[in-house]
């Protein structure tokens, strides 16, 4: 096959000025660095085949961080520990010190028994009118983008991340959401096979 | 992450990725904008690219990863596009879209105006054409290797660069004339 010249090279002066343009274009400076660190940190994928019993730790793994951690926490039967903590960093005001950890929060059997909740504290920190949305509305928002992944329902775990974007803008958890939405993209994409278009 | 070769280590697997991403993000970022996805959403698509790449590692066989890559980057951008038209059905248009179109020729050939238009030219172009345009025309591979990265005949690349081509040209043709009437 005989290539012919490009465009860039033998294209009139206006056609050239516009492919320049583009050939010119670099991607963002820091770039390298931040999808680096995206993928030392990216989901690790189940090694069990979707559906199988093995998905949902493996999910859990996935998402790594708070979500992760939460989800393997409740494996484990330490929901209460984690509600425990989710309460407390629900109930603090934006812009507010962080409540000091009264325990480590590693989930390391045997589980001691949860603490009672902070009676005082919660009423004293309960607003008038509740927040717009709390962490664990957060969670739940991402917990049904899972759950929707996880049974394959790409579309619904769709909806649930861009109920959360539009609702938590910023949410704390946002991390977490991207990397679920990655997630999504990906297993789209590899289930595409030959280019959808 | 997945390791492709079974008795590979994490590590091993960790290195090949960071190795695959050190050697060709840039170019997936360019692939992923050219193809049509905003720049705002590039950086999330370039890291789908990427995350896919860590699942099939398995899959990309040695040299091939280029290939591997653009296709990949080709499905996430067709499904970005699509998710960026429904966004545009409710949201202001992007700046580009609100060019001047009476803006004088000095304008045009700034850079910045200039990768405006090319964008809404290849903004209209079909995907499939879109994909060898500019694999040929602005990452200069050849028309050999494009057949190869997009798993297509090199007659189907020879048809899908004239059509780029007449459509590319006849974009800036009405764009100059646009410019000489103003």
């Amino acid at each position: 096959m005989s290539d012919p010249e490009r465009l860039l090279d033998r294209g009139s002066k206006l056609e050239a000025r516009l492919l320049a343009s583009s050939a010119d274009e670099a991607p963002p400076a820091d770039l390298l660095a931040r999808t680096l660190d995206f993928v030392a940190t990216a989901p690790v994928p189940p090694a069990a085949a979707p559906g199988s019993g093995g998905v949902a730790a493996g999910g859990a793994a996935k998402t790594g961080g708070l979500l992760g951690a939460i989800a393997v926490g409740a494996a484990l039967g330490l929901v209460v520990v984690g509600g425990f903590e989710l309460a407390q960093r629900a109930a603090t005001p934006p812009g507010a010190p962080p409540p000091p950890r009264a325990a480590p929060s590693a989930p390391t059997p045997p589980a001691p028994p949860a603490p009672p909740p902070p009676t005082a504290t919660a009423k004293a920190a309960a607003p008038s009118s509740p927040p717009p949305l709390t962490l664990a509305a957060e969670l739940a928002l991402l917990d049904q983008a899972r759950t929707a992944l996880r049974e394959g329902d790409r579309a619904g775990a769709r909806a649930s991340l861009d109920r959360y974007a539009r609702q938590i803008p910023h949410g704390q958890l946002a991390r977490e959401a991207a990397l679920l939405r990655a997630e999504i993209e990906a297993d789209a994409a590899i289930d595409a096979g030959p280019t959808d278009r | 992450m997945s390791g492709g070769d079974p008795a590979a280590t994490p590590a091993e697997v960790s290195a090949r990725v960071r190795a695959l991403v050190t050697a060709h993000f840039a170019f997936v970022w360019r692939s992923l904008v050219r193809l049509g996805v905003p720049r705002a959403d590039a950086e999330d698509a370039l890291q789908q690219v990427f995350l896919v790449a860590s699942r099939k590692l398995d899959a990309i066989e040695p040299g091939r990863e280029q290939a591997f890559l653009f296709g990949t980057a080709l499905r996430i951008a067709s499904r970005a596009r699509r998710t960026h038209e429904r966004r545009r059905e409710v949201l202001a248009p992007e700046p580009h879209e609100q060019l001047d179109p009476a803006a004088g020729v000095d304008e045009l050939l700034d850079l910045g105006r200039a990768r405006a238009e090319l964008e809404i030219i290849l903004e209209a172009m079909p995907l499939d054409v879109r994909a060898v345009f500019v694999l040929f025309e602005l990452e200069q591979i050849t028309m050999a290797e494009i057949a190869a990265v997009l798993d297509v005949a090199p007659g189907t690349v020879a048809s899908r660069l004239r059509r780029g081509r007449a459509h590319f040209q006849a974009a800036v043709k009405r764009l100059a004339s646009t410019e000489r009437r103003s």
